[in-house]
């Protein structure tokens, strides 16, 4: 019954969106660019310790942190954008020391509804530079992001996104144990100006 | 060949990757995930634990009870301590500052009632050590001969250390229950800059450790027969106390920060091992020399880098670790065969 009802909800705030789609007219095409400033709360997800029984750890000790960037793309079709991402990441463990995370990604996004309305769906790739306490690593980073957008103007706009952060930490020497995936959800709000 | 650049430059990303993170520090979410909150009484130092209630000394805050929750400060505030330690029958002892006119401290033992009772010994107490009552003092007569005493008695257990030490010298104690009324004395050799010396006190009667150790030693154990040094360069020696050999393959490691200047923090398990800890892992040294790295078990949830480890207090009773760190306050091992760290 909860999952039904659940399912009727998500209905009823998408049904606008494609109500919007079916009026819409193609917004971009190739060429099109697309500038973005975002900014929002990270929250921890879980670690994932390899060589630990048990292997999840959902008590990260980190609490909410934030995260800024900026973002640009370029359209290579009418519904397919290309473009990177430049970020910073900071969040608080339980002691004073503080994690931070320089996150530089490769960015693909899909915009299958267009408009005044938009539904932007992207996929990140690239690494970030972390630094915490008097340790620092350099690793893989990737993500993945669901966001609903609304255009004010016909330029400036403004979006509410949903996504997923995988960070992973590989060590092949006697550190090898600490080898982990860090998982992350940024909740991003991002303004927008697209030509 | 599109397909041949983007695999070489996803495999150079990995490779910088993992050319980067060759230190001694744990991985970052591994420390990320052992963080606990920071106390604000600064660096605390565990003198004794009585049912449940913790004695101890903060940089902060000075002598401390810790019970329930609570931190209570007992010395007076007006007269910052300046030597404290653990009698063997674990009284709290502590001296302010000296006197200026006598140069000498009045020490003070705290009473059932954590209340201060002077007590009547006058003379300058330059070292300490934290729980068997050791203590370097020099008599209000002599300001340039310095004598060894226990437990605040007004006989000293050995004398004439001057003519043997240089002032710089430090004093390593070890619990009673693991050999009675030892303690080892390690220091620069009486007017030498580069030359060390070593004096086992067992009962008041002192043995000379054998002289090839030339380095300062930060952590020993005796049990009566064997003896075991581990110097400040991180070289493991073990014997019989007269004679002596390095183990030539090991060389540990372990956090300086915080305890500079003092013998490192070290406890005697219930097997009569070594155990202290290394920059990542805990150690653990036989009797006879064999060294252990341990990572699991107690050392899984206490061994990263986030924590220095102060100082150490086994319960040969119970079986239960007690600890103070320098910024995380103090800890309990419920047993050490567990990995269970109880923050209190």
């Amino acid at each position: 019954m909860k999952r039904i009802t659940i399912m009727v909800l998500i209905l009823a705030v998408l049904a606008p969106v494609f109500a919007a789609d079916a009026t819409a007219i193609g917004q971009y095409q190739m060429g099109s660019q697309m500038f973005t400033f975002r900014a929002g709360p990270v929250i921890p997800l879980f670690f994932y310790f390899f060589n630990d029984n048990p292997s999840f750890v959902s008590d990260t000790h980190l609490k909410t942190g934030g995260y800024g960037s900026i973002r640009y793309q370029g359209f290579t079709n009418s519904q397919i954008a290309i473009g990177g991402e430049l970020g910073y990441y900071f969040a608080y463990p339980r002691n004073d020391d503080l994690l931070t995370s320089v996150p530089l990604q490769f960015v693909a996004s899909w915009i299958p509804v267009q408009g005044t309305i938009e539904l932007p769906i992207s996929l990140g790739l690239g690494f970030a530079y972390n630094s915490f306490a008097q340790s620092s690593y350099l690793s893989m980073f990737a993500s993945a992001e669901i966001g609903l957008s609304w255009y004010f103007t016909d330029q400036w706009g403004i979006t509410v996104s949903a996504g997923y952060w995988l960070i992973p930490e590989i060590y092949t020497d006697a550190k090898r144990i600490d080898t982990s995936l860090g998982n992350f959800s940024p909740i991003v709000v991002s303004i927008s100006y697209r030509n | 060949m599109k397909r041949t650049l983007i695999l070489a430059a996803i495999l150079s990303i990995l490779a910088i990757s993992l050319g980067c993170n060759i230190d001694a520090q744990e991985g970052i979410f591994r420390q990320i995930s052992k963080t606990e909150a920071e106390v604000k009484v600064g660096s605390v130092e565990l003198l004794a634990v009585d049912g449940t209630k913790y004695y101890a000394m903060s940089t902060l805050m000075g002598l401390l009870s810790y019970e329930n929750n609570i931190w209570t400060r007992l010395d007076p505030a007006t007269d910052p301590i300046a030597r404290v330690m653990a009698t063997s029958s674990d009284d709290i002892a502590y001296a302010p500052l000296s006197d200026p006119t006598t140069g000498t401290h009045t020490w003070y033992l705290l009473d059932g009632s954590d209340v201060p009772q002077a007590q009547a010994v006058s003379r300058f107490s330059f070292i300490t050590t934290l729980h068997e009552g050791w203590e370097i003092a020099k008599t209000d007569s002599s300001q340039t001969e310095f004598d060894l005493y226990r437990d605040l008695g007004g006989a000293p257990v050995a004398t004439d250390l001057e003519t043997m030490f240089s002032e710089n010298l430090w004093l390593l104690e070890i619990d009673d229950a693991v050999s009675a009324a030892t303690v080892l004395v390690s220091g620069l050799q009486k007017d030498s800059t580069d030359t060390y010396v070593h004096k086992l006190y067992v009962g008041g009667a002192a043995t000379s450790v054998d002289a090839d150790i030339q380095d300062q030693i930060v952590a020993f154990s005796y049990n009566g027969t064997d003896m075991i040094a581990v110097t400040k360069s991180g070289k493991v020696w073990y014997g019989d106390g007269t004679t002596m050999t390095e183990k030539a393959d090991t060389t540990l490691s372990f956090p300086t920060n915080g305890i500079a200047g003092k013998p490192i923090p070290t406890f005697i398990d219930a097997s009569g091992n070594l155990v202290f800890q290394g920059s990542s892992v805990f150690y653990s040294i036989a009797p006879n020399g064999t060294v252990t790295s341990i990572s699991d078990r107690f050392s899984t949830n206490l061994r990263s880098s986030s924590f220095k480890v102060t100082s150490y207090y086994f319960n040969r009773t119970t079986g239960a670790l007690y600890g103070g760190t320098v910024k995380n306050g103090l800890f309990k091992v419920p047993d050490l065969a567990g990995d269970t760290v109880d923050w209190l």
